[in-house]
């Protein structure tokens, strides 16, 4: 009797552990263009690492500037020579990033599952398996249907639409990288159509590190810095 | 033997009826996804996203290799890379960043109570952001006009107070 009791303990510690050895933080160099509606460019480079734990993304720009922002719940902190410059409102909290969709493997919906939007029709084009995404009501939010298309069951492209039915944003996500059982998009286009007027960005990973062992105060960044 | 009979078609039919319920549910819930819909998924060609960028890529090459240059390093180097590109920073993916806000308050507001001075304080505290700074522009104008019009008719009133007072 207690050997059984001692082997099923064994097993839920097995499991327990299994499961705790989940992928859990991300790192990489990160670049973002912008090319804004008057024809002005936004560059920035640097870094990005996230652990879904701690749920902070820290990203340190080396260029424009050398700064580190911090978004940790509703909050962005920009700092600069160690000193906290600023705080601003972010309503995207790091449980809803691309990080925390890419650790917890649920990339390939674009995060819809777990929203109120819910699937209206798949279809099946070429490689490509189109599913259509409807609002909860029509009337109640500014945003209309949203398309995601995967390939290989790999997110391929998104379209958000307005309630009238209007192209508002197209996202394609490209180049994966197979890193630690991951599907990693490492470049990720985006077109913002505002009337006739196009915005561009695109956003590219380099360097891609899963679950790095120790190295733990990058992940963990100190916000009462002064 | 009738009896068996009798309740294994009873059994079909409720089964018959649980499925014919769902199939209506999913024809009403279903929206078809349409042609232009399709197109626009599957025949997109992302060349024009990298045709946008063509102009950068001189900076993103030399940012490449040299990995510590900030923007007022390369102003006093090679300045011809920096041709239409904004100081300030731009965080991905839903972050604020690009319509950071002054001290939080809404550029608007600060244009609509501080006037020039909120406009001023603005330009300064977003890094030259000319969203926000138009933003303040419009507060200042419009507290202009609200200030104008306020002082109009005040004026008027109490010129018709006057008028009455010598009838």
């Amino acid at each position: 009797m207690v050997r059984a009791l001692f082997f099923i303990c064994f097993t839920f510690l097995c499991v327990g552990i299994g499961f705790g050895q989940n992928s859990f933080r991300f790192k990489a160099d990160i670049t973002t263009k912008i090319k804004n509606v008057d024809g002005s460019f936004q560059y920035t480079k640097g870094s990005v690492c996230y652990d879904k734990n701690i749920k902070k993304i820290i990203y340190k720009i080396t260029f424009p500037q050398k700064e580190t922002f911090v978004s940790f719940d509703t909050l962005v902190y920009k700092f600069a020579n160690n000193k906290l410059l600023s705080v601003v409102g972010n309503p995207l909290k790091p449980e809803y990033s691309i990080y925390h969709f890419i650790l917890n493997n649920d990339i390939s919906d674009f995060g819809l599952k777990k929203s109120s939007f819910s699937i209206s029709n798949i279809e099946k084009v070429d490689n490509l398996v189109i599913t259509k995404w409807v609002p909860p009501s029509a009337n109640s939010s500014i945003l209309g249907n949203i398309i995601v298309s995967t390939k290989n069951k790999r997110l391929n492209t998104v379209l958000i639409y307005s309630s009238k039915g209007v192209l508002l944003n197209r996202q394609i996500y490209k180049n994966y990288q197979s890193v630690n059982g991951l599907e990693i998009p490492t470049e990720i286009l985006t077109v913002t159509y505002i009337g006739e007027i196009k915005k561009y960005q695109m956003i590219e990973f380099r360097n891609v590190v899963i679950n790095e062992p120790g190295n733990d105060s990058p992940y963990n960044f100190n916000l009462s810095i002064n | 033997m009738k009896k068996f009979l009798f309740k294994s078609l009873c059994v079909t039919l409720s089964f018959l009826l649980l499925n014919m319920q769902s199939f209506a549910f999913n024809l009403k819930s279903t929206v078809n996804i349409t042609d232009s819909e399709i197109q626009a998924t599957a025949n997109f060609d992302d060349s024009e996203i990298y045709q946008a960028f063509a102009d950068i890529s001189s900076l993103d090459k030399y940012l490449q290799t040299n990995e510590d240059k900030t923007y007022s390093d390369l102003k006093t180097e090679d300045v011809s890379m920096l041709n239409g590109v904004s100081s300030s920073t731009t965080l991905p993916l839903g972050s604020p960043e690009s319509d950071e806000l002054a001290l939080g308050i809404p550029s608007f507001l600060w244009g609509c109570v501080f006037g020039v001075l909120g406009v001023v304080i603005v330009y300064i505290m977003t890094d030259d952001n000319k969203v926000q700074t138009k933003k303040a522009v419009y507060g200042c104008v419009a507290s202009t006009i609200v200030g104008i019009v306020f002082y109009a008719v005040i004026i008027a009133a109490a010129t018709t107070t006057n008028t009455t007072r010598y009838y």
